[in-house]
């Protein structure tokens, strides 16, 4: 495809930056400019990618006005009850560690005792735990 | 404030926001003020999650049906992206794209849990990682809309969702959010967590294989047999 004039940018470089461009993806400045440029210039390249855009267009319009179903009723309210539900928990968990302090006191002990060869083991240990509530 | 005011939210689209309750565009804008997320109170994060990410529910869900094919499944998707949402909507950086956000929630889950449950095949071809194959010769230098573009205006709703829902997932995925949710190749990328190249690849052959799907449904369909004159 190609008018026969001379371009800066070639019909085949316009051709496979058709896509960036009508999706608006063409992020470098010079390059946008290089195909406005061509664009201008080349009628067959500028029919190409007219014919392009409303074939995206249309597909664009269809799908939008087919697939655009509102969420029903109940998801709302399952989705407004979960967020409640899922908050309480957060809250509840987070009041859970902070209601107060607690202190472990643990003891252990071992014995050991030999008597005439005998060696007897006494092994004690006993926790303390103590909560203190904050009023 | 005047910086509030300079940054529209990037969630409500110009069109979108004319639509809208002024309620709502206001609670949208009130979302750009600051959050400290470090002291803000889970009764307040709440509050925010509702205003903020809870006015998604319906495209959420929309994009959800497109994703399971089925209203039951997509109601529990959008449920459980929403839980998920929530309980890590503290990392959710405030002032960046929440619907992106949201739309990669939605995606993973999806394809974690419910893929895996429907047993889906993956894309059995190779995927075309050289989008810039152009096929050229499928375009005249018509301008304007073509014959075959008519016919497709007349095919029923119904018709475009099936023709969205047969094409293989990832193809799917990538022309819905493309071309009814409007995101760029970066976000997309993002979401659906592939390069952006491959983005490219997939919207451009499924958007041909979609145009050629809708071509067949319309000439089932009988459109098109008589030449317009």
């Amino acid at each position: 495809m190609s008018c026969g004039g001379p371009h800066q940018t070639s019909c085949e470089e316009i051709m496979a930056a058709m896509l960036l461009f009508l999706d608006n993806e063409i992020e470098d400045g010079n390059q946008l400019q290089a195909v406005t440029v061509h664009l201008q210039e080349c009628p067959p390249c500028e029919g190409a990618v007219a014919t392009e855009r409303a074939g995206l267009q249309l597909l664009q319009s269809l799908l939008s006005r087919s697939c655009c179903e509102a969420a029903p009723e109940e998801l709302f309210a399952k989705v407004f009850d979960q967020t409640q539900m899922l908050a309480d928990q957060m809250i509840a968990m987070h009041n859970s560690q902070f209601i107060g302090q607690t202190q472990f006191f643990a003891e252990y002990s071992r014995t050991e005792i030999t008597v005439d060869g005998v060696t007897q083991i006494i092994e004690t240990s006993h926790e303390i735990r103590r909560d203190f509530p904050i009023e | 404030m005047a910086v509030a005011l300079l940054v529209m939210p990037t969630e409500i689209t110009p069109e979108l926001s004319s639509e809208l309750p002024a309620e709502l565009v206001l609670a949208a804008s009130k979302s750009l003020l600051p959050v400290n997320r470090e002291t803000e109170s889970i009764s307040e994060r709440k509050a925010r999650f509702e205003r903020d990410a809870l006015v998604f529910t319906s495209p959420l869900y929309a994009a959800a049906l497109r994703y399971t094919k089925n209203p039951h499944d997509a109601q529990d998707l959008v449920q459980d992206t929403f839980a998920k949402a929530f309980t890590s909507f503290h990392q959710f950086e405030p002032g960046t794209n929440l619907k992106a956000w949201l739309y990669r929630i939605l995606t993973t889950t999806f394809i974690n849990s419910y893929r895996k449950a429907q047993r889906q095949p993956l894309i059995a071809s190779g995927e075309l990682e050289d989008w810039q194959i152009f096929d050229s010769a499928s375009h005249t230098s018509d301008q304007g809309k073509s014959a075959e573009d008519e016919v497709l205006e007349n095919l029923a709703d119904g018709d475009i969702k099936d023709a969205l829902a047969a094409m293989p997932e990832e193809f799917r995925m990538a022309v819905y959010l493309a071309d009814v949710e409007g995101f760029s190749y970066k976000e997309i990328a993002e979401i659906v967590n592939v390069p952006t190249g491959t983005v490219m690849s997939r919207l451009h052959r499924g958007r041909k294989l979609l145009r050629e799907s809708l071509a067949d449904y319309a000439r089932e369909r009988g459109f098109g047999k008589e030449p317009a004159l």
